[in-house]
């Protein structure tokens, strides 16, 4: 498990990073044991086998191997048991290529800024790290192998027609929901839509390859009436308001907040290590609950409306505009800092004069978007009696009125694409 | 480790400096055995001893990451000194509390290379930084306060002091290299400090340019009695203007003494047996 001396490494730090190392291989092994036998001999290799011996004509061979396993894919299970067993087999692996110390675990624990002054020392770690990177292509390959295998993924099913046809269905009942169609002025979209119809239908019976002929393809456009726009709009522009008070609020807190959770302000004392590692949890975990999810405690907190899906919004805002805002003030640039420690002025006279005026700008862009994001949340915290348009969405989506649910699309997007243009407006004129 | 001689000079100064009344022949500043060992285990300092006369303008001169940046920034402490002493007008720094520390920060004055200016904001507001020390008593740091009105009067002074007097409303980021050094030395006029730490302060200037940012660094050692430490790159410069020169080589002092003392043997002994010198006038 030994790091050769050429490697470069603080010298202090070169027996627990060995250590590490070691560890991080055994783990390596273990997951790639795991991968092997789950994924490559359980998912992929057993089933194919097995599909050999309940064929029309089974294979003599593949009928004893399946039955002599006791295997059966509708019911067997990959036990707990067999996991623990494969885990400390490659666990074993490990530790055997951990003791070389030529393998990821220890490259990985190796790596770090130091510079190599010698040209040969730079060959020979070269050649020494030739195992690891092997080792680092299996891990990425397996990894997707397992992905792929988990998420289930068929390209086959992306072709059949009929669901191609559903999916066209879909598509055009939303695009009828359009605003302005309908309107005489816009007879031409009308006979776009009847193309695309007459287009699918030709499609579908040229490519049908099933016995069966294809459900002939008929859709009528009934549009959305104007009257239904003037409820929409008022839906509309509470969910936009909505996002601007929950972003108006969020970010006060944020700034503040934000320079206890940057690395490079709160080194100095124990005090402000603490406000960042609090920082950092709290953050942590106000994001990794969903907004949606929030807005269901706010909304038993104080019940269902508008104010519940706009406290939901802040709270999530405030931990996603603290990361942003940390670490932009992590990227500064240390000089004026120094300059400032050095006449003996205060640590938040510092983070005012040295540390704001560098911010600033990423800042601005950052609120913004945040703001073009809340608008697009908002109407998804509808969905769950946060008020706004989602509360209209979910009720259309449910009723199946998708002609509706695309009306109310294509306002949304009208608000959204207006948000992102007057955003690049405001971050040109501020450069 | 410790000097004893200039250990009982310690004691005697701070009696007297509590008494007000200073010892004007002691050094202002004395570093001794002074050593920094950086966090990925580099060994910056390996004990640089050395006394910085009242009044004198010290050159510090060596290769580059001798560990000439590393030895100006210890003397008020960016950078943490790992061990040694340093005694600035009789207070040793290396044992301040964090407040006791930007108290003294504020009567030594500093430069960089790359001048450090706020870039964002407007000249008067980074030569008004310079008194930010003085507002760290104040609630926040005093960021809610307005300037005082003598303050900005003192800073359009410094700023003629300076020669640009006609740039105090100019982002900062909108000057020259050369007038954005001479708006960093209008900053550390504001402290009115007894000591100025001039880190590579021509670097990054061109050589008539350069001549210019040192006469005023001339001006302030002579006529305004600032003891300063100037990181040098070029010897004719400090043939020019320093009274005292200290060179530095992989962390360790190799030369003390006046500029004229350095011959072509030290020369060769301070920047390796290859180096040739390079005037600049």
């Amino acid at each position: 498990m030994r790091i050769p001396s050429f490697v470069p490494l603080v010298e202090s730090e070169r027996r627990s990073r060995e250590v590490t190392g070691f560890v991080i291989e055994i783990l390596v092994w273990a997951y790639l044991a795991l991968v092997a036998a789950r994924i490559i001999w359980w998912d992929i290799a057993l089933p194919f086998v097995e599909g050999y011996a309940i064929d029309d004509v089974p294979r003599a061979w593949a009928v004893s191997f399946i039955e002599s396993l006791a295997y059966d894919s509708r019911y067997s299970e990959f036990s707990w048991k067999a996991c623990g067993i494969v885990f400390v087999l490659g666990a074993l692996i490990g530790a055997g290529v951990g003791a070389t110390g030529r393998g990821f675990g220890p490259w990985v624990a190796s790596i770090s800024k130091l510079q190599v002054n010698n040209p040969e020392d730079s060959i020979r770690i070269r050649e020494h790290w030739s195992l690891a990177r092997k080792e680092g292509i299996l891990l990425l390959l397996l990894t997707i192998l397992t992905g792929w295998v988990l998420t289930k993924v068929q390209i086959s099913k992306m072709t059949e027609l009929v669901g191609l046809q559903s999916f066209a269905r879909l598509v055009l009942q939303l695009a009828c929901g359009l605003p302005l169609i309908g309107q005489p002025l816009f007879v031409v979209l009308e006979s776009i839509f009847n193309g695309i119809i007459a287009l699918s239908n030709t499609f579908g019976s040229v490519f049908n390859s099933t016995s069966e002929p294809l459900p002939r393809f008929a859709l009528e456009c009934v549009p959305t009436d104007a009257s239904y726009y003037g409820n929409a709009v008022s839906k509309l522009l509470e969910s936009v308001y909505l996002a601007f008070m929950a972003t108006f609020f969020a970010v006060p807190v944020a700034f503040v907040l934000a320079f206890f959770g940057a690395r490079n302000l709160t080194r100095h004392s124990f005090v402000t290590r603490l406000s960042y590692t609090v920082v950092r949890l709290y953050i942590n975990i106000t994001r990794s609950i969903e907004p949606i999810i929030w807005a269901i405690l706010f909304s038993v907190w104080i019940g269902i409306g508008p104010f519940a899906g706009a406290l939901a919004l802040m709270v999530h805002s405030v931990s996603s505009l603290v990361k942003q805002y940390s670490e932009a003030i992590e990227g500064v640039d240390d000089g004026p800092i120094e300059a400032l420690e050095a006449t003996g002025a205060s640590h938040v006279a510092v983070a005012w004069f040295a540390v704001v005026p560098q911010v600033i700008l990423p800042y601005l862009a950052f609120t913004i978007y945040r703001w073009d994001i809340n608008v697009r949340m908002a109407t998804i915290i509808g969905l769950v009696g946060g008020g706004g348009i989602g509360g209209l969405l979910i009720q259309e989506q449910g009723l199946a009125h998708w002609t509706q649910v695309g009306t109310l699309a294509a306002l949304i997007f009208i608000v959204v694409w207006t948000m992102d243009f007057l955003s690049a407006k405001v971050r040109e004129a501020i450069q | 480790m410790f000097n004893p001689r200039s250990h009982a000079s310690w004691k005697f100064l701070a009696a007297d400096s509590n008494s007000g009344l200073v010892d004007e022949t002691s050094p202002i500043l004395s570093i001794n055995g002074v050593e920094k060992v950086y966090p990925n285990g580099t060994r910056a300092l390996k004990g640089v001893s050395f006394d910085v006369p009242r009044g004198s303008f010290v050159a510090v001169i060596g290769l580059s990451g001798s560990g000439k940046s590393t030895m100006l920034r210890c003397i008020n402490r960016i950078h943490e000194p790992t061990a040694g002493s340093i005694l600035f007008d009789g207070q040793e720094m290396t044992t301040l509390s964090p407040k006791e520390l930007r108290h003294a920060r504020q009567q030594i004055g500093m430069v960089f290379q790359h001048f450090n200016l706020i870039k964002r904001r407007d000249v008067l507001t980074n030569v008004l930084s310079g008194k930010l020390g003085q507002m760290a008593e104040f609630p926040f740091g005093g960021i809610f306060k307005r300037w005082p009105k003598e303050w900005i009067e003192e800073a359009h002074a410094a700023l003629k002091l300076v020669g640009i007097p006609d740039k105090a409303l100019v982002r900062a980021d909108g000057l020259s290299g050369g007038q954005q050094q001479r708006v960093a030395i209008a900053r550390t006029l504001m402290q009115k400090p007894k000591l100025l730490l001039a880190d590579e302060p021509v670097a990054s200037l061109d050589p008539s340019t350069s001549n210019s940012v040192m006469q005023y660094l001339k001006i302030l050692n002579e006529k305004h009695g600032v003891t300063v430490v100037c990181n040098l790159h070029f010897l004719s410069l400090v043939r020019e203007y320093a009274t005292h020169v200290v060179a530095l080589r992989g962390g360790e002092k190799v030369f003390e003494g006046k500029p004229l003392d350095i011959t072509p043997q030290w020369f060769k002994d301070i920047y390796g047996e290859q180096a040739k010198e390079v005037e600049i006038h």
